[in-house]
């Protein structure tokens, strides 16, 4: 008796096809010489059969009920994909920018390390007066007065005219 | 509507376990894996092919167990954003269905188990109803003994009561087994238990709707 409730257990599994070769073949032999178990098996696989496709209709769904599904869906996910699809736009068309943004910043960092600060960059393009260092120890900086000089001379009209006595002094000493 | 947290970082546990315990499987076996790497590749077409293919068999899943057509249809919409959001983390390792009707099952239990949610099974939706009035709609199954059965509304009806009166787990095994077609295996995978206890399962599930179905006609 235990052996034929263990045996029920697999009428299902052996009515789907689940059972393996070996388990199937056991199970056969059991119902070759059980009548109950054989009238058992039999009325599982004819509720087998039926419920195959009796429960296709309890859940039949028709396809074109689900197209109002369908565009639903399709607007839900426009508003993800369309967003996304946007952006790739927009980074396609600043991407060179932010490129050449990343180059500059690259090269002024680069010529500040080199010049020694940012100082020496500002002094070069004439936004900052020397350090004092300069005036204290000329000998380091002596082509600094010649370039200053040079620069007055270019821009004549804007230079003060230096006063007779001390133009004088200058050439004695 | 935007799956909800909790349910999205479920399945995508469920979606990593199924990628771990499936065999490899060549993609060329199921024509849907295909689809699916090419939805991978941004290819939409694919995934709405893949929609249109699926999309009734969740939604009459759904339905047995969130009780309403509306209701099946958000949670089938659900779905399919969710397949669509996690197709990067897609690998053909299970056949398609399986990886599908994980998430799908496992929505439908999460959904179980909210209280605003219990199960009121509803009659027909009124098409389908007409549909399954017409006499050609009626489907005779051969039994074993070569008996012819006649299924009318009323044992559509019977049937369907009887399966909501299921367990939620018997349920889903029977269905995923019987009319969505999956293996023993792939409903393990599905339900995240051993092959012996689908077994058990759908066996239960087997019995007690033909006795159901009995004392029905009785």
């Amino acid at each position: 008796m235990d052996h034929c409730r263990a045996v029920k257990g697999e009428f299902t599994a052996w009515c789907d096809g689940e059972l393996s070769r070996m388990e199937a073949e056991r199970l056969e032999q059991h119902l070759a010489s059980c009548a109950a178990c054989s009238a058992e098996a039999e009325s599982v696989s004819g509720a087998v059969r039926w419920q195959r496709q009796a429960l296709r209709h309890v859940t039949a769904v028709a396809d074109h009920e689900c197209a109002p599904l369908q565009a639903r869906l399709r607007r839900a996910l426009a508003t993800e994909i369309e967003p996304r699809a946007r952006g790739q736009f927009w980074s396609w068309i600043f991407r060179p920018v932010a490129i050449a943004t990343a180059a500059a910043m690259i090269a002024i960092i680069v010529l500040f390390s080199v010049l020694g600060g940012p100082n020496a960059v500002l002094i070069l393009l004439g936004v900052e007066a020397p350090p004092v260092a300069i005036s204290r120890e000329p000998d380091l900086f002596e082509d600094y007065q010649l370039i200053q000089h040079l620069d007055a001379m270019e821009n004549f009209d804007t230079v003060e005219s230096v006063p007779l006595d001390e133009d004088q002094a200058l050439r004695e000493g | 509507m935007a799956p909800r947290n909790g349910l999205l970082s479920r399945n995508l546990a469920a979606l990593d376990a199924l990628n771990e315990m499936s065999t490899p499987l060549n993609a060329q076996a199921d024509p849907d894996v295909q689809l699916m790497l090419a939805v991978q590749q941004g290819d939409q077409a694919a995934y709405y092919r893949l929609f249109e293919k699926h999309v009734a068999g969740v939604i009459g899943f759904a339905m047995q167990f969130v009780g309403n057509r509306a209701r099946a249809e958000e949670l089938a919409q659900d779905v399919f954003l969710q397949v669509y959001r996690t197709r990067s983390r897609y690998t053909p390792r299970a056949r398609f269905k399986t990886w599908l009707y994980r998430m799908v099952t496992n929505a439908c239990l999460s959904e179980l188990r909210r209280p605003e949610h219990r199960v009121h099974l509803q009659p027909l939706d009124p098409p389908l109803r007409e549909e399954i009035d017409e006499p050609t709609a009626s489907v005779e199954v051969p039994s074993r003994s070569g008996e012819e059965i006649a299924l009318d509304r009323e044992a559509v009806d019977r049937l369907r009561a009887a399966v909501a009166g299921l367990p939620a787990q018997q349920r889903a095994a029977l269905l995923l087994a019987r009319v969505n077609g999956l293996s023993y295996e792939e409903v393990a995978a599905s339900l995240s238990c051993s092959v012996s206890a689908v077994k058990s399962l759908i066996h239960r599930a087997t019995v007690t709707l033909r006795e159901q179905m009995r004392s029905d006609a009785e």
